[in-house]
């Protein structure tokens, strides 16, 4: 993930566009709240530069 | 095994610069053991400087390719019919793969990606150390199976030296511990019981058969082809 | 801007079979709400992730990348 972020740094499309969530089968409620995060996060740094 | 490692992206990205169709070789035999220039690691530059370059609103179209060995005619053959329609070839192989592309298609213009570090062996999962010079005269049988050339910084035959401390070397840095070659080689033959092989008179090495020579060629009538 | 213009980002979500995406599944089994900017890939196991298949995905004109194990 460490080299995935700094590769994507480097090309320019942003490591922060890219992240890593850890949960059990058993949390619906945690993947739903990582897809809000992430779309909230994404949205921010808007469309990515690549598909200009 | 050919030890190789990826030169820095911005690097790689400057030498492409004034080149529209790139064509990224990779080599399959020793920079693919070393990750350094195999299909992956063509597939992630490829992908990474296709859109770096995008990004930076000079696009590219670059394509990949990976051969089996990059050093030998036959397996550069394979990439033939294709070669000619690139203004740049960014090769992945080691400095032998580079000249071998520049020799085999003199109309090509290639750029290496990799810088050819040395000949060495994995020590563990993602370090590689050196283990040989080429010197092209191996004296392994006298030192136990540890190059003093190769892995001595002074490359001494009378070692070890008085930088030796602890068994370290004098260039070792707190972020990296060289061991020193000869005190690896004194501790080897103590253990077998064969110490006093050091004390025997060795004739000065010949150096001639190492780079100090020349380019060095080998030849063998054995194997070549009958002249008709 | 309203939000009829707002930037909706394109997501890939690369799940694990056996953690990410049955709990994405009973996010959908429990009704809970979430965004529907996401597109969930099914790995069997987070591990199954390569960095080609993350690149792709950029160049292919994805917004953001989760892994989801």
């Amino acid at each position: 993930m460490k080299y995935l972020k700094g590769l994507l740094d480097q090309i320019g499309i942003g490591g922060a566009r890219i992240e890593m969530f850890y949960m059990s089968s058993a949390m619906g409620g945690a993947f739903a709240e990582a897809v809000t995060m992430m779309t909230e996060r994404v949205r921010k740094l808007g469309p990515n530069p690549v598909s200009k | 095994m050919i030890v190789a490692e990826q030169k820095p992206f911005e690097e790689i990205k400057a030498k492409i610069a004034k080149a529209n169709k790139v064509l990224v070789v990779g080599c399959g035999t020793c920079v693919t053991v070393c990750f350094a220039g195999g299909e992956k690691e063509v597939g992630i530059l490829a992908s990474s400087l296709r859109m770096a370059t995008k990004i930076d609103g000079n696009p590219k179209q670059i394509d990949e390719v990976t051969v089996q060995r990059q050093c030998e005619w036959e397996y550069l053959d394979t990439i033939k019919d294709r070669i000619g329609e690139y203004d740049l070839v960014l090769s992945l192989g080691c400095g032998i793969g580079v000249q071998a592309i520049a020799e085999h298609f003199p109309e090509a213009r290639v750029v290496p990606g990799l810088n050819t570090s040395f000949l060495g062996l994995p020590v563990e999962q993602g370090v590689w150390e050196e283990r040989c010079a080429a010197c092209g005269n191996c004296i392994l049988d006298l030192t136990g199976g540890i190059c003093p050339i190769a892995r001595c910084s002074k490359s001494l035959l009378n070692g070890p030296c008085g930088g030796s401390h602890d068994g370290k070397c004098e260039i070792s840095t707190p972020d990296r511990v060289v061991e020193c070659a000869w005190d690896l080689i004194v501790k080897k033959l103590m253990a077998r019981g064969e110490l006093d092989k050091l004390l025997e008179i060795q004739p000065a090495k010949n150096w001639q058969t190492s780079r100090d020579g020349g380019p060095r060629r080998i030849a063998r009538e054995d194997l070549m082809l009958a002249k008709e | 801007m309203t939000p009829h213009d707002r930037f909706e980002p394109q997501l890939l979500a690369f799940c694990c079979n056996f953690c990410a995406y049955a709990a994405a599944d009973l996010a959908g089994a429990s009704r809970i709400q979430y965004p529907p900017n996401v597109r969930v890939v099914l790995l069997p196991c987070t591990g199954k992730l390569d960095v080609l298949y993350a690149l792709k995905a950029f160049e292919s004109g994805a917004d953001g990348i989760m892994v989801a194990g």
